[in-house]
């Protein structure tokens, strides 16, 4: 399915991997706007840092699991999602991840966590939608300087 | 062959041995110090500091010229990563794998990574093996033809004596062909109808699914007089 195919607006479903400070924050953002947010990450207090009230109204779902692993993103709900997110803090592990997300589950929209430069042009020019600490932040770091 | 090692790990040196022993030139990749040390104490100086997901680090060990790359990392995502770099950046002929759980094996041949070792299935393979003791040992799937055909081979049971008997006086099931004995000594042979097979040799041979169970219940019941 296209993207243009989907409806624009109306609550999506994502999947986030990593619930770290990074994947905490988009998940509480999103829910914010009227998401639906599933969160998969391998240790339980990672779930600490997602708010109770959002968790409890099950706006966010947290499952322990591995982003890796089919038979964990299927009990996490990525056949159902509309977006899949891994923002791990390991470049491999978002990169593994996405890749199964795109090829085996053929999610709508994938996008990938990659803080090595190198390697996000890399998996960019292979066709997957990155997000990249590095790259962010040296933009930033240009634009204020140049201001 | 130049081929980089990315993982120096038990495997990744049992893999670095064994290509030294061949005669290949060889770079080791590994981010841990101590294992690059105990590499080039092995093998001279052929180890690389450095993450295998790094592509600097892969340029130093040679991935320019390399004819293949082997990533035996215990980690996944690092062997892919590791493989997709040696095949976009540095267009390396042949890239193999081993992957670490089963569910990515797929994932893996979809990406083009050029050989996929399935970990836990070899080694449940052999377990398999030992636990049966059945003498079938599963070399290879083959592809294409519409029967699943695969390329075994059978270990000759000690009931079949030292003095053998035809070939050709096995009674093979429909559709196995046996294509090379190696005699108990290790010495290849390309199999006659008159050649003499005894306890101990091992028959490599094209088999079916069903010609399988057949075999095994031909191995299991004994020599046929």
């Amino acid at each position: 399915m296209v993207l243009a195919d989907r409806p624009i607006l109306g609550p999506k479903h994502i999947l986030i991997v990593g619930s770290g400070d990074l994947g905490a924050a988009v998940a509480m953002a999103l829910v914010a706007q009227g998401n639906t947010v599933h969160v998969l990450d391998r240790t339980p207090e990672a779930f600490d840092r997602l708010p109770d009230g959002a968790v409890e109204e099950q706006r966010i779902i947290p499952v322990v699991g591995d982003g890796t692993s089919h038979h964990d993103l299927v009990r996490a709900g990525i056949r159902g999602v509309d977006v899949f997110m891994s923002v791990m803090r390991n470049d491999s592990d978002n990169i593994l991840a996405a890749q199964v997300a795109t090829h085996e589950f053929n999610v709508d929209v994938v996008v990938c966590r990659v803080d090595d430069p190198d390697l996000q042009n890399m998996y960019e020019e292979m066709g997957l939608i990155t997000i990249g600490a590095t790259s962010l932040l040296v933009e930033v770091a240009v634009q204020t300087a140049t201001a | 062959m130049h081929v980089i090692v990315t993982g120096a790990d038990r495997l990744g040196r049992a893999v670095a041995r064994w290509l030294v022993a061949g005669g290949h030139e060889i770079a080791v990749v590994d981010s841990r110090r101590e294992r690059c040390i105990a590499i080039d104490e092995a093998f001279g100086s052929v180890s690389v500091l450095g993450s295998p997901v790094d592509r600097s680090v892969l340029a130093q060990a040679g991935a320019n010229r390399a004819d293949m790359l082997i990533a035996t990392d215990e980690d996944d995502g690092a062997n892919l990563v590791t493989c997709q770099i040696a095949k976009q950046r540095f267009e390396v002929p042949t890239t193999m794998s081993v992957v670490n759980r089963s569910d990515h094996v797929d994932l893996f041949n979809v990406l083009g990574v050029d050989v996929v070792v399935d970990v836990p299935d070899l080694i449940l393979n052999q377990i398999q093996e030992g636990f049966t003791s059945h003498g079938i040992t599963h070399l290879k799937p083959l592809p294409a033809v519409e029967t699943e055909q695969s390329l075994v081979s059978i270990h000759v049971p000690a009931s079949y004596g030292p003095e053998g008997r035809r070939l050709d006086s096995f009674p093979f099931p429909d559709g196995t062909l046996p294509s090379l004995v190696v005699t108990r000594e290790g010495v290849p042979r390309l199999p006659s109808g008159d050649f003499m097979v005894r306890a101990g040799d091992e028959i490599i041979a094209v088999t079916t699914a069903e010609g399988e169970d057949e075999l095994r219940d031909l191995l299991e019941s004994g020599p046929l007089t």
